[in-house]
């Protein structure tokens, strides 16, 4: 074998899959081929199932006056590191670290909305009125305007949406559904779906209503929590399914307080009011996608007060649209903690959305599947 | 007469693609799972393996390399670590290394290849790209436009 003869793009990708972000960002000008190969998606699910299971865990926060990340670091027990750890506030909670991000079409006073992200590539909606989305990737500070979808803006709805990728054709995309009412108080109901490879949005049968709600990307498909079920949307085959529910669900509740959420970015979790104990939530996990015995009664924690880190905790992911922080201590202790965006800007308390979303740093592109992002 | 345990393993000869031989044991060969494929389709009649793609002496290299993990079980982990490093020290360079590699690839060993992609990620982690294009001749086929945009955006990236 000998150099020369080129390095296989198999071997290339074994190697740069191990680097840190610091290296693959220096490394996209080395040639096309590896400028290509590090903005693709398939890049970065390699890289990701690579990355080790402390780590630091990052959020994207959006205010009305920009957009920040929040990182928390991961510190494994018995770390040297522990000592060192500066984040920490007077009181010992621990404190993330905030980077205030540069987003080019940021406009004064108007708060964007974070629709979702995935493979470091973030999804967001520009004035709230979901009609001008963008892909963007703060890291190689890229973005990429998407046209609109076509729907009619001038009367009142709720929407619900999602943003995912579809590995079987390498395509990101985006749902939305569209509820109105019409006179003498009719739903009506539309939904489309983007493309970023047809760069289009075409509309799809759905005989859910899934109203006003977060979709959870997981599994190759998007998720949602309507009417006492959980509703995926298998991204690849663009048709709606039921996901399996926990055995209990039928008789343990009945109206109360509940949703889904995802946990450390891999397992659908639901949660509700306790029957038992009405000033508890219970918290169950579907530990095996789609396998109904799988459920487990995760946790059960008190519905009000806060509880703080502490220093040694890991944070091992999020749920409850990313406003639970799903907190190990310990080894076997498991706790979920109200994450507080607290925002003293006026404006915040109108708009009454703090948005936080998970967010991997990548150097995915937005222009993956042409050479329009280096024109 | 005594019949020893390494006598028992059945053996098999590996050629290599500049004609080198190497007589090893079934099981040290299984580790390469290429190797161990060809062996269950009955692709080793002859006794000999050819290798088209492997050198000699990497070939023996490799070769170094399923042995010591073949004869070690989980309680060594340790040791195997220390020897894992000083087998890819001992590799040197770059170029060996990614013959190497490329040879892991092919007999799909993969212990091995996430060894030497580790210790080629570690060599290349902090530096240049020239330096990058240097080690593995590969050519700077951006437009002078092309590469300032990308340097451009990789100066924007937050600190």
């Amino acid at each position: 074998m000998n150099v020369n003869q080129g390095l296989p793009l198999v071997i290339v990708e074994e190697i740069l899959a191990l680097l840190p972000i610091e290296s693959l960002l220096r490394f996209r000008v080395v040639s096309r081929e590896w400028f290509f190969l590090l903005g693709s998606a398939n890049f970065q699910t390699i890289r990701s199932k690579l990355l080790p299971p402390h780590r630091t865990q990052r959020f994207l926060k959006s205010r009305s006056s920009g957009l920040s990340l929040l990182s928390f670091e991961d510190v494994p027990e018995g770390s040297k590191h522990h000592d060192g750890n500066a984040s920490k506030d007077k009181e010992g909670h621990l404190e993330p670290r905030i980077d205030e991000l540069y987003f080019p079409l940021k406009r004064a006073d108007c708060l964007v909305k974070l629709i979702g992200s995935c493979n470091g590539l973030v999804c967001l909606d520009l004035e709230g009125n979901y009609d001008h989305f963008v892909l963007w990737n703060p890291h190689i500070r890229s973005c990429r305007e998407l046209p609109k979808p076509n729907h009619a803006s001038h009367c009142r709805y709720w929407v619900a949406y999602g943003f995912g990728y579809d590995s079987a054709s390498q395509d990101y995309k985006i749902l939305l559904e569209w509820t109105w009412t019409v006179p003498p108080g009719v739903r009506e109901r539309r939904t489309q779906i983007f493309s970023l490879k047809a760069n289009s949005w075409k509309d799809i049968p759905n005989h859910w209503e899934l109203l006003l709600s977060e979709g959870f990307f997981l599994n190759g498909a998007l998720h949602w929590y309507t009417y006492k079920q959980v509703v995926g949307f298998d991204l690849e085959k663009e048709m709606f399914y039921k996901v399996a529910m926990p055995p209990p669900w039928v008789d343990a509740y009945e109206g109360r307080s509940d949703g889904l959420g995802l946990l450390g970015g891999q397992y659908l979790c639901l949660f509700w009011i306790s029957r038992q104990s009405p000033t508890c939530v219970e918290y169950w996990v579907m530990m095996e996608y789609g396998v109904q015995a799988s459920w487990v009664r995760f946790i059960e924690l008190p519905a009000k007060g806060p509880v703080y880190y502490e220093r040694d905790d890991l944070v091992r992911g999020f749920m409850n649209n990313h406003r639970h922080l799903w907190v190990q201590r310990r080894e076997t202790q498991f706790y979920v903690i109200e994450f507080r965006l607290e925002d003293e800007d006026e404006d915040c308390k109108i708009h009454k959305t703090v948005d936080a979303i998970p967010y991997t740093e990548a150097v995915t592109s937005p222009y993956t599947f042409s050479t329009e992002g280096m024109e | 007469m005594s019949i020893t345990t390494e006598n028992n393993e059945k053996m098999i000869t590996l050629m290599s693609s500049d004609g080198e031989e190497f007589v090893v044991e079934e099981a040290v060969a299984a580790q390469s799972q290429t190797i161990k494929h060809l062996i269950e389709d009955g692709c080793s009649t002859e006794g000999s393996i050819p290798l088209p793609n492997v050198t000699g002496r990497v070939l023996s290299e490799v070769i170094q390399y399923c042995k010591k993990h073949s004869s070690s079980d989980d309680k060594e982990e340790k040791e195997l670590e220390a020897w894992d490093a000083e087998f890819v020290k001992a590799a040197d360079d770059h170029v060996a290394l990614t013959d190497l590699m490329m040879a892991a690839n092919f007999l799909d060993i993969k212990g091995l290849l996430d060894l030497v992609a580790q210790t080629l990620a570690n060599m290349i982690t902090g530096k240049s790209p020239e330096e990058v294009r240097r080690m593995w001749n590969i050519k700077n086929d951006f437009t002078p436009e092309e590469a300032e945009k990308v340097r451009k955006e990789n100066q924007w990236a937050f600190e």
